[in-house]
């Protein structure tokens, strides 16, 4: 201990050996702050921080250098979480002794941990919002944020404090009891924590009696015991019910869960199930209206493309059926080569020709070449004449050899190649007359008159027809059968047989050589 | 029966780690020693 007055070092007297000062009071003082600390650090071995405090400001108010009383303040402050009221402490326990302090330690463990302390920092903000709400009567609130406090920084005393007398004022006694109780871990001998579990309690016994006397709750319906620094009070538990109440609770309780089951659970899984099933079917009935449309438009592609192939069927028999153009071709080339095999006998050549249809060889005829319809009306012209010619010839003769029948069959084909021969009509006709078949002859007499009533014949036909004398004189060919299909068919057809004969007058008829033959055959 | 009101006037806002400073500025140190001195001073006197 130092002289207050000169700092030199004092002996057992009560004055100052170096300055003579009187050191009695002072040294009174001192031993007083040194026994307020000595009570102090008995409370904080206990817990008991408020009391703790409490002692340590009465022995700093002694002694304002008690450097250990200011550090233990500091730490029973950091320990009840108030951070800077123990930064405060320390850092003037270091102002009054800067070497080999204490204070050092916890400051230095202090800001080195700077979550720690950004943390505290948050907790005493939340805290300050905290009272403002409370203050401003949002108690709600004000629970709220106290309750995120307490479970970030578990020490700060204050903020289980007024948690506390926030749940007494919505009168949750129980959640203010068990808070109560965290805080005595803390701080074993706070005055405001007694006050305010004593009230909480008393409230709870009230709300068991029905408003009854509180000492009811702790000696009949409780049973209180001290469990180190706690106060255990526990509800003696109710007499034990027969087993006949326990299975008919147990019985009711399985009513009570298949009723819940079957008003509330089944139908929510009944509307599911059907609203998947609808789900389902509407899924089902779009996919099968998207697949049948897709159905009717195949099958509408498939008639078009059965359509386009009975088309290209009909095309292609067109082209290679009996009367088709591949056939007229084959015909048509039979014909050209008999004729340059036998021009002297077209015969064959005609035969070949009568197997086209004169109408499927026109010009305008689908898949007719132009070429293809000059060759057979070249060639049909040619053979027709010839043909016609050379059948005449041969009725005739047989005619004038008294052979009418087989006068008539070839004079028939000859009518019919060269439709526009007057002589092969007469002499068919006058074949008949000595067939014995007059009726025949004289029809075919009158339509030689009417087709051809210029001709020689026709006049000599008519004097048959009006004396009846049978023309008994022999046929005489003409070298010219007068085929005149075209100009330039009969032209070529003179030129070929140079037969030098007399011209017929019915050049000009336009019969068609093609239709004979097609009719020959 | 604990008065609301009354208890909340015994709560005070912390100081904030920011406002160590002004806690120590206004830290009250002075003690018995103090009046001693001024006691022993103006006897002096």
């Amino acid at each position: 201990m130092r002289c207050y007055r000169c700092g030199a070092t004092l002996s057992n007297d009560d004055f100052c050996t170096a300055c003579g000062a009187d050191v009695k009071l002072y040294k009174r003082i001192v031993k007083l702050s040194n026994s307020f600390y000595n009570e102090a650090l008995r409370k904080a071995k206990v817990r008991d921080l408020s009391g703790a405090v409490e002692s340590l400001k009465q022995s700093l108010k002694c002694n304002k250098n008690n450097v250990e009383a200011r550090n233990l303040l500091g730490l029973v402050y950091f320990e009840m979480g108030e951070t800077v009221q123990a930064l405060s402490e320390w850092i003037i326990s270091k102002n009054i002794r800067p070497k080999k302090n204490i204070a050092d330690d916890f400051m230095a463990e202090l800001q080195d941990n700077t979550g720690k302390l950004s943390t505290i920092d948050q907790t005493i903000k939340k805290y300050n919002q905290a009272l403002s709400y409370a203050n401003q009567d949002s108690i709600d609130l004000a629970i709220i944020q106290l309750k995120k406090i307490v479970s970030m920084n578990p020490k700060l005393l204050a903020a289980y404090q007024l948690l506390a007398l926030c749940y007494i004022k919505t009168e949750q006694w129980d959640r203010a009891r068990r808070i109560i109780l965290r805080a005595e871990k803390l701080d074993t001998n706070n005055t405001n924590l007694k006050y305010y579990l004593r009230e909480v309690e008393r409230a709870m016994s009230e709300r068991a009696d029905g408003g009854g006397d509180t000492r009811n709750f702790h000696h009949e319906d409780a049973f209180t015991y001290q469990s180190g620094n706690e106060t255990i009070i526990q509800p003696i538990n109710e007499r034990e019910r027969g087993s006949t109440v326990t299975v008919l609770n147990i019985i009711i309780g399985l009513v009570v869960g298949a009723a819940i089951m079957w008003f509330l659970v089944l139908p929510a899984r009944i509307q599911s199930a059907r609203t998947d099933t609808q789900n389902q079917l509407q899924q089902t009935s779009d996919e099968l209206a998207s697949r049948n449309a897709d159905i009717g438009e195949l099958e509408k592609r498939v008639e078009a493309l059965q359509e386009d192939n009975d088309k290209l069927k009909e095309q292609l028999s067109g082209f290679t059926s009996d009367s088709g153009l591949m056939n007229n071709y084959n015909y048509l080339m039979q014909a050209a080569q008999r004729f340059m095999e036998h021009p002297e006998d077209a015969k064959d050549a005609a035969e070949s020709l009568s197997h086209i249809d004169p109408s499927s060889v026109s010009a305008d005829a689908i898949g007719v070449s132009e070429e293809f319809a000059d060759l057979y009306q070249y060639m049909s012209g040619i053979v027709s004449d010839q043909a016609a010619r050379s059948l005449l010839d041969d009725g005739e003769k047989k005619y004038n050899e008294g052979n009418y029948s087989a006068a008539i069959e070839l004079l028939e084909d000859a009518v019919l190649f060269a439709p526009a021969s007057d002589e092969a009509l007469y002499y068919l006709a006058q074949s008949y007359i000595h067939d014995d078949n007059e009726s025949q002859g004289r029809m075919l007499l009158n339509q030689l008159i009417t087709k051809f009533p210029d001709s020689r014949y026709a006049q000599r036909a008519s004097e048959y027809l009006s004396s009846g004398e049978v023309d008994n004189s022999a046929a005489a060919p003409e070298g010219n059968i007068g085929t005149n299909r075209n100009g330039e068919a009969a032209e070529s057809a003179d030129t070929a047989e140079s037969a030098g004969a007399e011209g017929n007058g019915g050049a000009e008829d336009t019969g068609t050589a093609g239709a004979g033959a097609g009719a020959m055959n | 029966m604990i008065d609301f009101e009354e208890e909340l006037k015994k709560f005070h806002p912390l100081p904030e780690v920011d406002e160590v400073e002004d806690s120590i500025r206004n830290h009250d140190v002075s003690d018995m020693m103090d009046v001693l001195m001024a006691l022993m001073e103006g006897r002096g006197e």
